[in-house]
């Protein structure tokens, strides 16, 4: 089944549920311009933020990182999960930008994507090609082939019936798993806690079930207050076409009780330990540049994919993996650079509908054009 | 489908070279361009309709991406720094576009200006009127744009113009949105004809048919709504996912001249979702005329082909 099909697909499924949520629900609008601006206040004060968040998180008992590049993320987190464990994963495009689930595994754990779309991604040893839904490229045909061929698992070409024994085989390792690493939807720097979008009910286990949490994720996702974080979900999961959304977690430390004279005390039923390990890796520069600085806005609700002709005929050949499509190209060059972002740039037909539909109103197209001329310049050759 | 630098410099070359030696991106004839308005007034003023030589220009372009496709500047590597070298030479040619479809382009600006004038606007013509250099902004080729932007502000000065009346999204779009960036005092006023005709008056010669809207037009310019004005007696067929103004897809044409397999693959996708509607689909930009009825799905009408006062 091809690219064409599946993208047909997921269009006339998404598009149509995301104007009706949008008309259903009028006030998200308003939470969406509340979140560009709390957004805004961050990305301007991107260094105070992450230390204000850095304390909170202390304050409530997590231990926190903040790690330069992606190779100095990925060594942190592998020394925190040690060798031979059981790692089980949330959907987290960062881990995916740094390399994080190879790094893991040559350490000698046994590590699972716990995401259905990313759990097909993984044991295909495929790419994402959709920001939000990763085996989007993937027709439900090819998810029954991928699991009959790597698994053995004979599954009918049914979505359902692919979710049903994935969760079957998945729920062993939740139950044993030593370590859980989820990404972050919002990263509140009042509380230090961390708000996690889902509907698949994964992260909830995997924020829950293991003895240690770590969060892991880009330096953007830090927002003011738990409030503004709160906001961050109800927008990205309105704009995924998926609202309400099954699961709004929040985890704000590691798990702990205060049923004993009204004292506070930790761990209890959840995980003893809670760590955040936060990524740079070229966002702080691009806070900072008149041009990039708007693509760190972006709240990773997947809107513009699904509505750009560029990604329509190319899927994750625009862009590079996990960040396809229109704001994709904005995130290759900041996670990457103009180098690697340029040739993608390229493809970029200013068609606009990425910025019409963006729920925090990045000029998308404006962006690119500037990694564009950027990368045009940077290799520019004499005219002859 | 990845573009080539060396092809995307080339073309910078040919396009830079052929805006200084005739105010044109591409190596065509300048009686191209002016052809349409033999016989007609050229009439005086501060108000100049300037046709930047778009409709004339876009059938050579198909032509030239035509050649460039089977040169493979598309597929990169070797066969694109032959296609260049190709180029290259095409250079010292003359681009010819096909004669029926240069008289087709001659008779939509005909219509314009029959439009304009039945509509009571006036206006002059203009003699060796330069292209607007659009092209080499959307390619991002910026400094090279900013430098001959400032040659086409100084030809409109020169003749006393300060305001200018455009017939397409690109030349539009980079007047009114780009110049001011890019030249210093840039003070024309900029006026689609689009906006100039008297809806009250417009009738539509053809029903049933679907719009397929410019993205500069619908998305950037604000004129979604206008082009359904004027062509609202023609009943067009909407559908809010093929035509929404949020949901339609591009013509694929910006893409044409650096990665023309991935222009050819949008055009015809969006061809395709067209003719669910309607087999025939009327626009209003020449680029998504060549780039649309390249794909032989749908039969493609300029507004100005289907509307008459």
């Amino acid at each position: 089944m091809s690219w064409e099909v599946a993208i047909e697909r997921a269009v006339s499924h998404s598009v149509p549920n995301t104007y009706e949520v949008l008309a259903s629900y009028p006030h998200i609008r308003q939470l969406a311009r509340e979140v560009r601006k709390a957004k805004e206040e961050v990305i301007r004060n991107l260094d105070y933020y992450i230390e204000e968040f850095r304390k909170s998180a202390e304050r409530i008992g997590g231990r926190f990182y903040l790690a330069e590049r992606g190779e100095d993320a990925v060594e942190i987190t592998a020394k925190i999960v040690g060798r031979g464990k059981v790692v089980v994963l949330g959907k987290n495009n960062v881990a995916i930008e740094t390399g994080l689930r190879k790094r893991l595994e040559k350490e000698g754990n046994e590590v699972w994507e716990t995401d259905l779309g990313e759990f097909l991604i993984q044991i295909a040893d495929d790419e994402p090609s959709h920001i939000v839904a990763p085996a989007l490229h993937m027709t439900k045909e090819a998810a029954a082939e991928v699991l009959r061929r790597r698994l053995g698992m004979a599954v009918p070409p049914d979505p359902v019936a692919i979710a049903q024994r994935v969760r079957e085989f998945l729920r062993d390792k939740l139950l044993k798993a030593d370590v859980g690493i989820t990404g972050a939807n919002a990263l509140a720097a009042d509380t230090g806690a961390v708000i996690l979008v889902e509907n698949e009910g994964n992260i909830r286990m995997v924020t829950a079930l293991p003895p240690v949490h770590v969060v892991y994720d880009g330096v953007e996702k830090i927002v003011p207050t738990l409030i503004h974080a709160l906001y961050v979900a109800n927008v990205q999961a309105a704009y995924a076409g998926l609202y309400p959304p099954t699961y709004i977690n929040v985890t704000g430390g590691p798990s702990s009780t205060s049923d004993i004279e009204k004292h506070r005390v930790s761990p209890a039923q959840g995980p003893k330990e809670y760590h955040v390990v936060l990524v740079d890796n070229g966002r702080r520069a691009a806070a900072k540049d008149p041009a990039l600085w708007e693509a760190l806005l972006c709240i990773r609700c997947g809107r513009c994919h699904l509505h750009c002709p560029v990604y329509w005929a190319l899927g994750r050949g625009f862009g590079k993996p996990p960040y396809t499509g229109p704001m994709g190209v904005m995130w290759t060059a900041v996670t990457r650079g103009i180098e690697a972002a340029g040739p993608h740039a390229l493809k970029c037909v200013h068609a606009g509908n990425c910025k019409e539909v963006c729920p925090v109103g990045i000029d998308i197209p404006q962006v690119i054009h500037e990694v564009r001329k950027r990368y045009l310049k940077n290799f520019s050759k004499p005219t002859r | 489908m990845e573009p080539s630098l060396d092809w995307v410099f080339s073309l910078r070359d040919i396009m830079v070279s052929s805006l200084q030696s005739r105010r044109l991106p591409l190596p065509l004839d300048r009686e191209v361009c002016d052809g349409w308005r033999t016989g007609l007034p050229l009439g005086d003023g501060p108000r100049a309709l300037y046709t930047s030589c778009m409709y004339q220009m876009a059938p050579a372009i198909q032509k030239a991406v035509e050649s460039l496709e089977k040169l493979g500047a598309a597929r990169g590597g070797l066969r694109a720094r032959l296609a260049a070298l190709g180029a290259k030479a095409a250079g010292g040619l003359m681009l010819r576009p096909d004669r029926e479809e240069l008289e087709r382009a001659y008779r939509i600006l005909r219509n314009i200006y029959n439009m304009l004038r039945q509509s009571g606007v006036e206006f002059r013509l203009l003699v060796d009127e330069p292209y607007s250099g659009a092209l080499l902004y959307e390619l991002g080729f910026e400094e090279e744009f900013a430098e001959y932007a400032k040659e086409v502000y100084r030809y409109f000065k020169e003749r006393g113009v300060k305001e200018v009346i455009t017939v397409d999204p690109h030349t539009h779009y980079v007047l009114e949105e780009v110049y001011p960036k890019y030249v210093e005092g840039f003070d024309l006023e900029v006026v689609s004809y689009l906006d100039l005709l008297d809806a009250g008056k417009i009738r539509v010669k053809i029903s049933g048919f679907a719009i397929h809207d410019s993205c500069l037009y619908a998305r950037f310019l604000g004129r979604y709504e206008r082009v359904r004005q004027l062509l609202a007696a023609g009943t067009p067929l909407e559908n809010p996912y093929i035509t929404g103004r949020e949901t339609a897809g591009c013509c694929g044409g910006p893409a044409e001249s650096i990665v023309p397999n991935l222009a050819a693959k949008i055009a015809f996708s969006r061809a395709q979702k067209l003719a669910t509607l309607s087999r025939t689909v009327v626009s209003a930009c020449p680029i998504c005329l060549a780039n649309l009825s390249r794909t032989g799905i749908v039969e493609v009408k300029d507004v100005a082909e289907v509307v008459e006062l």
